[in-house]
């Protein structure tokens, strides 16, 4: 009973493995790797991941503690929203956020959990999970006396990890095994994400990243970044600028994990 | 900059509680003991409050309460118009009409003719305004009226010949002063 209010469980589904951490709640120190489960390259759907996380319980037992999760971007969209002319109350906005939900993925937005990530300030970017993932993830806790606490995207924590030392018109990148996330800004507001691979032949040419920011630029309708702010692994390519667009290294810290005190 | 919301899990109340930051909970429970002793002392000063309203609620009661019985015994219990008119009535009640009457009925004679009868209760007084046809009749009438025992005196105040009516009368006034009756 008293591990209840003393522990967190964490729950990591990255995108190649599942990782159960304990942690003691009130110090950041002392992280407990109680499973790490590496994933099948096919292994990408959530009725899979689910039984898995399920028969990963089974072994550990949990004390009754909160559990948090961390979700893999892939487990999450996000898409860029216009709120309506006269649009004045909530349901205004949750109305032109599944509309446009609808709209870009042709998909019932019944099924999904929505919300905007920041600021309602127009235009704005929205994210969404799988309802279904969410309620599964809930029932398989409370089927072990723990509870769900918090589901939250990987790059949610990262940002809210590493923002402070973001600037204005400065995008945030995430570099690690060989892929970037990207998060593009306007001002000081989040506008999308994007993922790039990093292994192909095209992305190792000289200016690529350069090219990469100026077309994002465009295809947002946004001004060029004035600086790129990158965490995880330290890109030999970038540490000069990325052609007019200043390159600083936040940390290495790139990974829920990494946040947890835990070496990816 | 500012941090993401994107937050999918459960949004009841004991989640929400796990959601709180390890700096949140000292300041919770800080700002829920502040709130509590707050609150009790808001509760212990309207308390003290009230019963300050209290006392001088009852305070001012009594205050009033002796300034109304100090007027009372400053003021004359009736002024001296009141006393007058009270006076004046009750002697106009102690008027002894019984005795009066009879009195004047004993000396009156078929060939008196009474017309006018009034007090002064103060004096003891009655002005009485009478006619006769012969001038001799005024005086037998008087003396009838001294013999009266009800009146201590009997005086003639005026005398005069009735020119209006065809017999010629005398009018005559007098004044009759009565006496105590025990």
């Amino acid at each position: 009973m008293l591990e209840r209010l003393t522990h967190s469980l964490h729950i990591v589904m990255g995108e190649h493995r599942i990782v159960l951490v304990r942690r003691k709640r009130w110090l950041k120190a002392g992280p407990q790797v109680l499973a790490d489960v590496s994933l099948d390259p096919g292994q990408t759907g959530h009725a899979g991941l689910l039984g898995l996380l399920d028969q990963m319980l089974a072994d550990i037992s949990p004390l009754g503690e909160p559990a948090y999760v961390a979700l893999a971007d892939g487990h999450v969209r996000t898409w860029r929203v216009h709120t309506p002319p006269g649009a004045s109350t909530w349901s205004d906005c949750e109305a032109a956020i599944a509309m446009r939900f609808k709209r870009v993925f042709d998909e019932a937005p019944d099924a999904w959990l929505m919300s905007p990530v920041q600021s309602l300030d127009t235009p704005f970017m929205a994210s969404g999970v799988r309802r279904g993932l969410v309620s599964e993830l809930d029932v398989m806790l409370r089927r072990r006396r723990s509870s769900l606490a918090s589901v939250k995207p990987e790059f949610s924590l990262l940002w809210n990890h590493w923002y402070p030392a973001l600037g204005a018109h400065t995008w945030f990148g995430i570099c690690r095994r060989g892929s970037l996330s990207l998060g593009i800004v306007d001002g000081e507001c989040l506008q999308a994400m994007r993922s790039f691979d990093l292994n192909g032949t095209e992305q190792e040419a000289e200016g690529w990243l350069a090219k990469v920011l100026a077309l994002e630029a465009d295809k947002m309708n946004l001004p060029q970044p004035q600086a790129l702010a990158v965490c995880g692994e330290r890109h030999p390519a970038w540490s000069d600028g990325v052609g007019p667009v200043v390159c600083r290294w936040l940390g290495p810290q790139a990974s829920a994990l990494a946040l947890l005190g835990i070496p990816s | 900059m500012s941090r993401l919301h994107m937050e999918f899990g459960p949004s009841n109340l004991a989640t929400l509680a796990w959601r709180l930051t390890p700096i949140a909970w000292p300041l919770l429970i800080g700002g829920l003991i502040f709130a509590a002793v707050a609150g009790w002392r808001l509760w212990a000063i309207q308390q003290e409050t009230q019963a300050a309203r209290q006392v001088a609620v009852n305070a001012e009661i009594k205050a009033r309460a002796y300034a109304a019985s100090a007027q009372r015994n400053t003021e004359p219990p009736v002024s001296p118009t009141q006393a007058a008119l009270v006076n004046a009535a009750v002697q106009q009640l102690n008027v002894p009409w019984g005795e009066l009457l009879d009195g004047l009925e004993a000396a009156g004679s078929k060939k008196v003719a009474l017309l006018e009868v009034r007090v002064e209760p103060q004096a003891k007084r009655l002005l009485g305004t009478a006619e006769v046809l012969g001038y001799p009749e005024i005086f037998a009438y008087l003396q009838r009226l001294k013999k009266e025992a009800v009146f201590t005196s009997v005086v003639l105040s005026a005398h005069q010949i009735n020119e209006n009516d065809k017999q010629k009368p005398y009018r005559f006034e007098f004044t009759l002063v009565w006496k105590d009756t025990p």
